[in-house]
This record gives structure tokens, sequence and C-alpha cells, in this order.
């Protein structure tokens, strides 16, 4: 799905003292499955997660999604991809506070209202959501439900993609399993790439990719 | 499609929304009312500057316009009888014109009429008693309570001026520094508000030659032109041009000071919201991130801000229209009525300009608006 061809990323291009956050490297992405991107803070794989993404553009090198290279794309389609064939799970839940777990989740929905509604209530009732809770505010959800929403907002459009970056990251542990567990069923047929410095959550990863210092250490698959 | 709703903002925020909302309508109320009450003024005057003329005007020529030079005369007496003289020359020419029915030079006092902003002063003749009922046919004026002159010093006053003064029958129609003069003693119906009486001694509020003309006949100028004289600089007179120039200076100032008024309501209230929006702007920045992260186009988020602004304008300009014709009404019926004023509860016009002065607001708060959507930015440029 993703064939990413001598990546790098640059940040501080005009100083002297260039910082790499991606160092040029190949990889390739199945199709579906979890992939898991490890490697400590710095390591560069929050900007590889946004540069594939399309939330950044890589400096050098080129990102190819199902055959398009998604450095030369116009906003309007990246927008477009955006909104329809990827899904985002940020650290934080970014949920808009004044509204309702329920329209948090429609406001990514594509399609007419009652059908995202109803798609919206499945999604969060999959994700173990109770109905009494679809109309609370995120002020009134408790920080793994609050997460558990923004994942579907993240699923609500069925995306081919779900980019998650440290998704358990302001998790307790048990919050955290459920999450990876949701996160990990929908990747049966999707493909959900997790971005993480907790080797623990990548448990049953199908493929998991170690950065380190920008480029890759070590790449493992199932 | 968007999804972004303008209406999940505003059904979710009622405080802030409500807030803003109300800011706009009461800055719509002030101001609509604030001109109720100008151009009731204004619409009041009118009634009399455009039908005082149409009945009477007066004239006052100097000595030297009817020819008559004091250097001429030996004595003062001399000189008043020659005066006199002329004075009653004019009349007898003025009456001989087509549209002229009477003229004769006498007292005049002056009527007051209150607006609920300034007041309006205009003269009134004082005439012989035998000149005060073909005066009230000429005003085309009727007795509705009360009797008509029987000696000096009475008046009869219009029901509308009555009205407006608090007039009652067997009042003081005036106080100066000479004590207390003219009895109220009738009512009548004219077709604005005047009076009408009978001299009391020398009540100093000046002479003049009282010309009782019809509606084509209400320019002074060409009175005497008809009857082969001319006006010059120094001669007094009180005709439609007059009354027409003093209407048009009021409604200057009205209009000047009604646009001062709108300019610093509108001003204050576009400083208030632009101050509330900056804040609300700010507060929803993350928000806004989100949006363009998750794919919305600027475009999307853009039309979702103008749509959230229109509604908080347009919901005031409803609420301030509907409290500005309350207040109007109740300005009508409390404060109109009662002084016997002239005032309406729908002004359109001002309507229209109320509404162009919240567009300039809308415009003013494309500011904060913009300057918000330059600092949207992608999450992963706020989690760097």
């Amino acid at each position: 799905m993703f064939k990413i061809k001598n990546i790098s990323m640059i940040y501080d291009m005009n100083t002297d003292e260039k910082l790499y956050a991606l160092g040029g490297f190949d990889l390739d992405l199945p199709d579906k499955g979890l992939v898991g991107v490890i490697g400590p803070s710095g390591s560069g794989k929050s900007t590889l997660m946004y540069c594939l993404s399309t939330l950044k553009e890589p400096t050098e090198g080129s990102v190819e999604y199902n055959g398009r290279d998604l450095t030369k794309i116009t906003s309007s389609e990246r927008e477009h991809l955006r909104r329809s064939e990827f899904g985002f799970v940020f650290q934080k839940h970014y949920l808009v506070p004044y509204m309702s777990a329920v329209d948090n989740v429609m406001v990514a929905g594509l399609g007419k209202d009652p059908e995202v509604r109803k798609k919206a209530e499945e999604c969060l009732q999959r994700l173990g959501l109770e109905q009494r809770e679809f109309k609370k505010k995120p002020a009134k959800l408790s920080g793994g439900q609050c997460q558990r929403v923004a994942i579907a907002r993240a699923m609500i459009n069925d995306p081919k993609v779900v980019f998650a970056d440290e998704p358990t990251a302001s998790l307790d542990h048990v919050n955290a399993f459920n999450v990876m567990k949701i996160l990990r069923e929908y990747s049966r047929d999707r493909l959900v790439i997790v971005v993480t410095h907790d080797r623990s959550i990548l448990e049953g990863a199908d493929m998991t990719v170690e950065l380190w210092d920008g480029n890759i250490s070590k790449i493992t698959t199932a | 499609m968007s999804r972004l709703s303008a209406l999940k903002y505003v059904a979710n925020n009622k405080r802030s929304v409500g807030t803003m909302l109300l800011a706009f309508a009461i800055s719509f109320m002030t101001i609509y009312l604030i001109y109720s009450i100008l151009i009731c003024t204004v619409i009041s005057d009118k009634v009399i500057t455009e039908e005082l003329p149409r009945y009477t005007t007066y004239l006052d020529m100097s000595d030297k316009s009817l020819g008559v030079h004091r250097e001429d005369y030996e004595s003062s007496d001399d000189y008043n009888e020659a005066l006199r003289q002329k004075r009653e020359e004019l009349c007898t020419k003025l009456k001989t014109i087509d549209g002229v029915d009477d003229a004769y030079y006498t007292q005049v006092l002056m009527a007051k009429y209150q607006a609920i902003m300034g007041m309006i002063m205009y003269e009134f003749p004082l005439v012989e008693l035998d000149k005060v009922e073909p005066y009230m046919e000429h005003l085309d004026a009727e007795l509705v309570k009360g009797r008509l002159p029987e000696g000096d010093g009475e008046i009869v006053v219009d029901s509308v001026l009555m009205k407006n003064q608090k007039y009652k029958i067997g009042d003081w129609y005036y106080e100066d520094s000479y004590g207390q003069t003219f009895t109220i003693v009738g009512v009548m119906d004219a077709p604005y508000p005047t009076c009408i009486g009978t001299p009391m001694a020398y009540t100093n509020s000046g002479w003049y030659t009282v010309i009782l003309n019809d509606a084509d006949h209400a320019y002074v100028e060409e009175l005497l032109k008809e009857i082969g004289m001319e006006l010059k600089p120094e001669d007094d007179f009180y005709d439609k041009s007059t009354y027409e120039e003093a209407m048009n200076e009021i409604s200057g100032i009205m209009d000047g000071v009604n646009m001062a008024i709108m300019g610093v309501v509108v001003i204050f209230t576009a400083f208030s919201v632009f101050i509330a929006y900056i804040s609300l702007m700010r507060n929803r920045i993350s928000e806004y991130c989100l949006y363009a992260s998750i794919g919305y186009s600027r475009s999307d988020i853009y039309g979702m801000m103008i749509r959230e602004m229109l509604i908080i304008i347009g919901g005031g300009i409803v609420l301030g229209s509907g409290l500005a014709l309350l207040g109007s009404c109740l300005l009508k019926v409390c404060a109109m009525e009662p002084l016997g004023l002239i005032g309406y509860i729908w002004y359109g016009d001002q309507f229209l300009k109320i509404i162009a002065a919240f567009v300039l607001v809308i415009g003013i708060l494309q500011i904060p608006i913009l300057v918000t959507m330059s600092k949207i930015k992608t999450i992963d440029a706020i989690e760097d």
C-alpha cells in the first residue's frame, strides 16, 4: 500500500546545524495489518507517520500510496485523502469540548446526517461506550472513553489506513490494552499504523519498524 | 460535503453566543429608539413648518422699504403715523391679491411646541375681537371646547398644543417678566398646533403684517412682487421659504446627531464583539487544527466561522428588531402621544441603515477570523 523511497525530513533547513528527523530510507508497508513504529523520543517515528498521512511533506524522497506519489498531490487531493481514506488517532484525543461524544464522531463522517449518526453510534457501541454516554461531552467522559471516541472518529468512514500516534500514552494499563485490542481488530482487513515508544502494546503486531536517529534499525514481521 | 455545522457551536455555547447576540440586539434597539426620538421631533416640526405658511405669513418691512425715512419727520409721532399709514397701504395692496384673504398689522405671540428632544417656537397673531372668527375660518379651525375670546388677552389653543403643553381651559398661557398674561378660553381643532388670541396691552412679542394667504401664495417675495414691491435685506419675514430653511436645518442637525450616535454605538459594539471574538477564536484554535488535520479544507473552516458569525449577528438583528419595534411602540404610546407628537413605529430607512452598519461590523470581525485562519495548522505542528 505504501512504498517509501529515500525519505528524508530535515528540520531547521536554513541553519548550519540541520536536524535530520528522517535520514533517507526505503520502506514498504502492507495493505492490511497492524504495523508498529517504535523508537525512543526523537527517533523520527511521529515524523514518519505524519509524512505517510500527508500532514507533513518530506524534504526529499517519495511516499507512494496505492501508486500515487503523495508528495506530488494537490492540497485538495490531500484533504480528500485525509477525509475519506485515512483515519487519525492523535496522542491527545482532540475532542471538541462543546460537542457530545456522538457529535465528535460525526464531525469526521461523510454522507447524510442520519446515516452518519447511525454509523457513529454503532462505532461507539463497538468500542464499548454505552448509549447513555453518547450524549455526554468530553468533560464528562473518562480519559479512556475520550480516546475511544477519538478512535471511533478515526474509524467512522471505514478508512483504509488508521494512523495512531501514541494512542495509549495518556491511558492506564487496562484502557491501553482495550484501545490496542480495538485497533488490532480493525487491522484484520485494514492497515493500522501505531507509533509508540512502548513495545508492550505492539504484542501481536504484523510488522514492527524500529527507528533510531531517523533511520530504520530493525524491521520485524510476524 | 462539509459537516462543520455552525449550529453546533451556537446550540452548545448559549451563554457566550447569547451575550454577543444580545449585544447586537441592544445596539440595534438603542440606535433605532434614539432615531425614533430624533425623527419624532422632525416629523412633528414638519407638520408645523409645512402647514403654517399654507395659511399665514408674517412680514415686518423696515421703514426704508416702506419709503419712510426718520430724517424727513420732525417728531417721532409724525414718523410713526407715516409708518402706520404705509403699513395700512401695504395691507390694502396685499388684500387685492387673489389668494390673500386678509392682511393686517398686528402683534404676534409665540406658540411653544415641546418635542421629546428640543422645542419649536413659532408665531401666531393676536387680533381684534372681530377678526378672531374670520381667522379661524381661514385656518379651517373649529372651536371644540370653551368659547371664543370675548375680551383682551384671551386665547383659543389648538387641541394638540393643549395636550403638548398640558394646558387646561382657564390656565395662563404665558408667563414672562411682565407677569402672567393671556388666559386660555377655548380649544380648537386646527390643521397644525397653533393659537389665535386677542392682544393685551404691550407684550413685547413683536409686530408683523400678518397675511392670511392660501397655499399657493406662501412666499412673501412673490406676494410683494405682485404688488410692485420687493424685499430688502433688512426686512424680516416668516414664510414658506423661512420654514423650509428651518426644517432643512433641523433635519440636517437630526441627521448629523443620528449618524453620530449610530457611529458611537456601532463602534462600541464592534469593539466589544471584536474583543470577545478574539478570545473565542483563541479558545477554539485546537478545534480548527483538528478539522484541518482530518481533511477539512480551509474554506470549510472559514465557511463555518462565517456562518456562526452570521447566525449571531442575524439573531441579533432579529431580536434587536423585535425589541426596537416593541420599544418604539412603547415610546409612541407613553411619550409621543401624551405630548401630541407625531411618531411612527416602523422606519424602514433607519432599519436599512442599521443593517448596513452591522454589515460593516461583519467586515471588522473578519480581522480576528482571518488572524485565526492564519494560525490554523495541522495537529502535527501543535505536537511538534
